[in-house]
């Protein structure tokens, strides 16, 4: 036994420290906020409020009687912090960007600032936590009265002590009155509570050094040949109780919780400052939970062994120590549970009152004009008046809650009770992270059914108070309606009570705020505000500046900032806005940074509409907002345009390398042709040159030779004329409109004045030129002296080739189809097949020429005949003989 | 686990698988393998199991927090995951080679 002086002197001494560490660690941190307060060992301590007394006595408790379920509290934390990457991190960053002060904030600024739902979700943390510390309350004074109970603590446990009020409420006083003091300094819950955090981690180390000191003394001393107890070890493979619906909806619970439950939140995103802290409770909070499960069933098969049959497992942590007379480890054992019970009710306490006074008092004083509208600091005063009015309510709410539920057993439930009414923000929460389509209405209607089916499947039973439900209604149903019965609706029966609860209330919760977000339209700041909370991570300087126009005047602004920020802050807000040249009318960016700070003190919803009382015109640009919600969709949109772009890019680059390709031959084609005309004019050149020169220096030379060379000279010299004419005609045919006569006639003329031209070169030749079939009623369009040009070509080039023993040219035409077509035959050695196209070509001479032309006969048939839209071209080879066909068009 | 690329796109995917295994380790089926009366040196073989593979997953989290703390300021894309609803189409991971 401990003695209650010694007791409450170490507990006075312990919370004398406490104060301490809080003051210093507030004057500390008003120093240097960015200093050791703000390690990430600090932010996971902190975290660790989830270890109340619930777990510092209630584990073992839990093990003693259901085996290894104990451990599924403090698996589902594990898997949500070591999955920080997947949900929490963007949590805490949206939390940290919006200046979030509570989760009903975060949810009702999350769906378009709504104050309906900010109040709804303050109700729904209100009442399931308000359980939840009296349970804290009650396990304080139990502890107590157990340490100091004069028959001894074995004997204590055994029996119902009446619990020891007196001392409850003292307890209660004494927590408001340091929540108040370290909690309520001021009003923006963004200056952190950095002496409440310090405090709390001192706690959290106390509590765990406590159950490992107790955890260890256990264990040594269970060496010596204690039996294990065989009835609890079985109990831990009893697969279909222990591993069946309830282990997997237990781990749900505890994962969700560890996010949803007020006081989480409010250290977890309130209290955080940046992702470094984040990312080491990662792998700590989990550890800190590892270490404080280690013990719990070692201490269980101590307690089964050593203490009588009847004992209460809840106290086994305390009355072991003690029952061995080792005080010191009870004395650690008192301050640990004392440690978590306080902390828990602090954080809770402080987070609560935030959410109370943002989300029910201010809109209703706002509303009513309750509150003080003169100058000054009256509305700060007002606020923090009520969050230490509603520090107080909720405190004492609890200790009236642990008055009336008395000794019953109800209490002991109430941590899972609880988690399953905090677990109802959930879809809301996950939701709004995720879904851009989630509503406002979509949120409170999941949110209220999800809280009334809680309620009445599992809290409202829980509670074991027949006035508010008789035990009729619990086993019959309300009016005798089975399918109602509260612990088996709809007749789903055989399920435990908190399974049960847990999936019909997250099943009419997830449905509904799905149907009706389906259903309904979000308004255009709902949009706005899921774009900002969901698009997080992708575009942090984007704000609502670019989207909500808004007209006010800077000295009405400066009066809202005065009454809430005080005026120092508020006269540096305002400086800090860029002056322009009408100083009389606020900008966009100067409203949107008072309604942030505002925000930051007193919730979204109420910043909003504080704001909204001086604003003369608001316009929301739905194009801006469709810009910004759509931009997900723009992304992908730009990504495939510019797929399709550099498709196009990529077609035009082959066509640019074709032309390229092309322009390249052409200039090679050029060169030749230079090159050839060079050659060709050099050679008449140099004879007529040569010839020249030797009439010069012989004067004396016989009139017969001189003759002769100026006859040369003379032949050359035309034949260069008709090489400049062709070379001409040929650039004349491929650059501009030839001046032709354009008649109707018959090509039939034509080739015959082609073959009169001929014959005489054919005679002299000894070429025998035939004429075969002839077109009638022939006629196109173009000039007959071109066409017979292209003929005389032909034909000339048909006797000049022709290398055959008894050459022989036949020229017939005919018409088909509409077209006429002209056959220029030869039995020459014809066209090798390399060569079927090069002969076209300017300069190309078919080999072994019997008389040396220009080489550019076939070139400018073809221009012409294409000219006149028709074609030339070969007949495919045949033995013996070139077969020149010319089409035209009728 | 985490591949070492330069992105830490590696450590990126096990970060957000890690909770999944996490989850499948303690749920049933996975866990009712171990729950048979068996004892590992005088201890049941589930609170073996529970506990090693808490301590596992733990030392997962740790050395991933490590490996994350080098790209932080990387500018990182993991939100096209919830940002793809209808899960369509996904931007093009390559680029075109262009002509030269």
């Amino acid at each position: 036994m401990l003695s209650a002086n010694l007791v409450v002197f170490v507990c006075l001494i312990y919370v004398a420290i406490l104060f301490a560490v809080a003051f210093f660690g507030d004057m500390r941190a008003r120093r240097d906020p960015s200093g050791w307060l703000s390690s990430p060992l600090i932010y996971t301590l902190s975290i660790s409020i989830y270890c109340t007394s619930w777990t510092f006595f209630g584990a073992v408790g839990s093990a003693t009687r259901s085996g290894l379920e104990f451990a599924t509290i403090y698996l589902g934390p594990t898997i949500v912090f070591v999955g920080w990457w997947v949900f929490l991190r963007k949590l805490v960053t949206i939390g940290r960007l919006n200046h979030t002060t509570s989760i009903a904030d975060f949810i009702s600024a999350r769906f378009g600032k709504s104050p309906a739902l900010g109040a709804a979700a303050t109700v729904v943390a209100l009442v399931a936590t308000t359980p939840y510390i009296a349970l804290q309350l009650k396990a304080l004074t139990a502890s107590f009265q157990v340490a100091t109970f004069g028959g001894g603590a074995v004997a204590a446990s055994n029996i119902d002590l009446a619990p020891d009020y007196v001392t409850a409420f003292w307890v209660a006083a004494g927590l408001c009155v340091f929540s108040i003091i370290f909690g309520v300094r001021n009003i923006d819950v963004n200056e952190r509570h950095h002496g409440v955090i310090a405090a709390i981690a001192v706690e959290a180390i106390v509590k765990l050094v406590a159950l490992l000191t107790v955890g260890f003394w256990v264990v040594l001393r269970t060496t010596d040949g204690a039996a294990l107890n065989a009835a609890h070890i079985a109990a831990l493979y009893d697969s279909d109780d222990t591993y069946g619906s309830r282990w997997i909806a237990l781990l749900f619970l505890a994962g969700a919780a560890v996010i949803c439950l007020p006081r989480q939140f409010q250290v977890t995103v309130v209290e955080n400052s940046s992702e470094s802290q984040l990312r080491t409770a990662s792998w700590l909070f989990p550890l800190y939970l590892f270490l404080i499960c280690l013990f719990v069933i070692p201490i269980a098969q101590a307690g089964l062994a050593y203490l009588p049959d009847g004992s209460n497992p809840d106290l086994f942590v305390l009355v072991l120590p003690l029952e061995a007379d080792q005080d010191l480890i009870g004395l650690l054992a008192v301050l640990g549970g004392f440690s978590a019970a306080t902390s828990m009710v602090i954080v809770s306490s402080i987070a609560l009152s935030t959410m109370i006074s943002n989300h029910i008092i201010m809109p209703l004083a706002l509303r009513f004009a309750v509150a003080p509208a003169s100058q000054g600091n009256s509305l700060r005063r007002f606020i923090l008046g009520a969050r230490r009015a509603s520090i107080v309510f909720i405190v004492f709410l609890g200790f009236f809650y642990f008055r009336l539920s008395g000794n019953s057993d109800a209490l002991a439930a109430i941590g899972l009770v609880s988690f399953c009414g905090v677990a109802q923000f959930l879809p809301s929460l996950v939701g709004g992270l995720y879904w851009r389509r989630a509503t406002h209405g979509g949120a409170i209607a999941g949110l209220a059914a999800g809280f009334l089916i809680w309620g009445y499947t599992l809290f409202i039973p829980s509670l074991d108070v027949p006035s508010v439900m008789p035990t009729t209604v619990i086993e019959n149903g309300p009016f005798g309606w089975a399918w109602l019965k509260p612990e088996a609706l709809f007749g789903v029966s055989g399920l435990d009570p908190l399974v049960h609860a847990v999936f019909w209330s997250m099943f009419f919760n997830i449905a509904l705020f799905v149907a009706v977000s389906i259903a309904s339209e979000p308004t255009p700041l709902t949009r706005l505000q899921s774009t900002l909370f969901i698009d997080a991570f992708r575009r942090q300087t984007e704000n609502e500046l670019s989207v909500i126009r808004r007209t006010a005047r800077i000295r009405d602004l400066r009066q809202i900032a005065d009454r809430i920020l005080g005026p120092a802050e508020a006269l540096k807000l305002i400086r800090l806005a860029p002056s322009g040249e009408s100083a009389a009318v606020a900008s966009d960016e100067l409203i949107w940074q008072v309604e942030q700070r505002l925000a930051a003190n007193v919730g979204a919803a109420s910043a909003r509409s504080l704001v909204s009382q001086v604003i003369t015109n608001e316009t929301i640009s739905v194009e801006e907002l469709k810009r910004l919600a759509n931009e997900a969709e723009q992304i992908r949109a730009y990504s495939a345009e510019l797929e399709r772009k550099s498709q196009q890019v990529e077609q035009t680059a082959n066509e640019l390398a074709e032309a390229n390709r092309r322009l390249r031959e052409i200039d090679m084609q050029k060169d030749d042709f230079l090159s050839q005309v060079s050659h060709e004019v050099r050679t008449p050149m140099a004879s007529i040159r040569s010839f020249s020169e030797i009439l010069l220096s012989n004067p004396d030379i016989e009139e017969a030779d001189r003759r002769r060379f100026i006859g040369i000279i003379q032949n050359e010299s035309i034949r260069l004329t008709r090489l400049l004419d062709g070379i001409l005609d040929l650039n004349l045919l491929q650059t501009d409109e030839p001046g032709w006569e354009i008649e109707q006639f018959d090509p039939e003329a034509a080739l015959d004045q082609a073959l009169e031209s001929c014959e005489a070169l054919a005679r002299g030749a000894g070429v025998k030129l035939e004429r075969s079939g002839r077109a009638r009623n022939a006629s196109v369009r173009g000039s007959r002296e071109k066409l017979a040009q292209v003929f005389i070509n032909l034909i000339s080039n048909a006797i000049k080739y022709n290398t055959n023993g008894s050459p022989r040219v036949v020229v017939s035409s005919a018409v088909r189809k509409g077209v006429y077509e002209a056959h220029v035959a030869d039995n020459g050695p014809g066209i090798p097949e390399s060569e079927r196209e090069r002969i076209f070509l300017k300069f190309a001479r078919g080999p072994m020429p019997r008389e040396v032309g220009a080489g550019l006969g076939l070139a400018i048939s073809r221009q012409i005949v294409e000219r006149l839209g028709g074609s030339l071209s070969l007949a495919p080879s045949k033995a013996g003989g070139a077969d020149f066909i010319v089409r035209l068009n009728q | 686990m985490a591949s070492g690329t330069n992105d830490g796109q590696g450590t990126k995917d096990a970060a957000t698988v890690l909770p999944f295994i996490a989850a499948i380790l303690f749920l049933p089926p996975l866990i009712l393998i171990f729950a048979s009366p068996v004892t590992v040196s005088g201890l049941p073989l589930i609170l073996l199991y529970v506990f090693a593979a808490w301590a596992v997953v733990i030392a997962c989290a740790f050395v991933l927090a490590l490996r994350l703390r080098d790209f932080r300021d990387a500018p990182d894309a993991i939100d096209r995951r919830d940002s793809d609803e209808g899960g369509s189409a996904q931007p093009p991971t390559t680029g075109r080679r262009m002509p030269p």
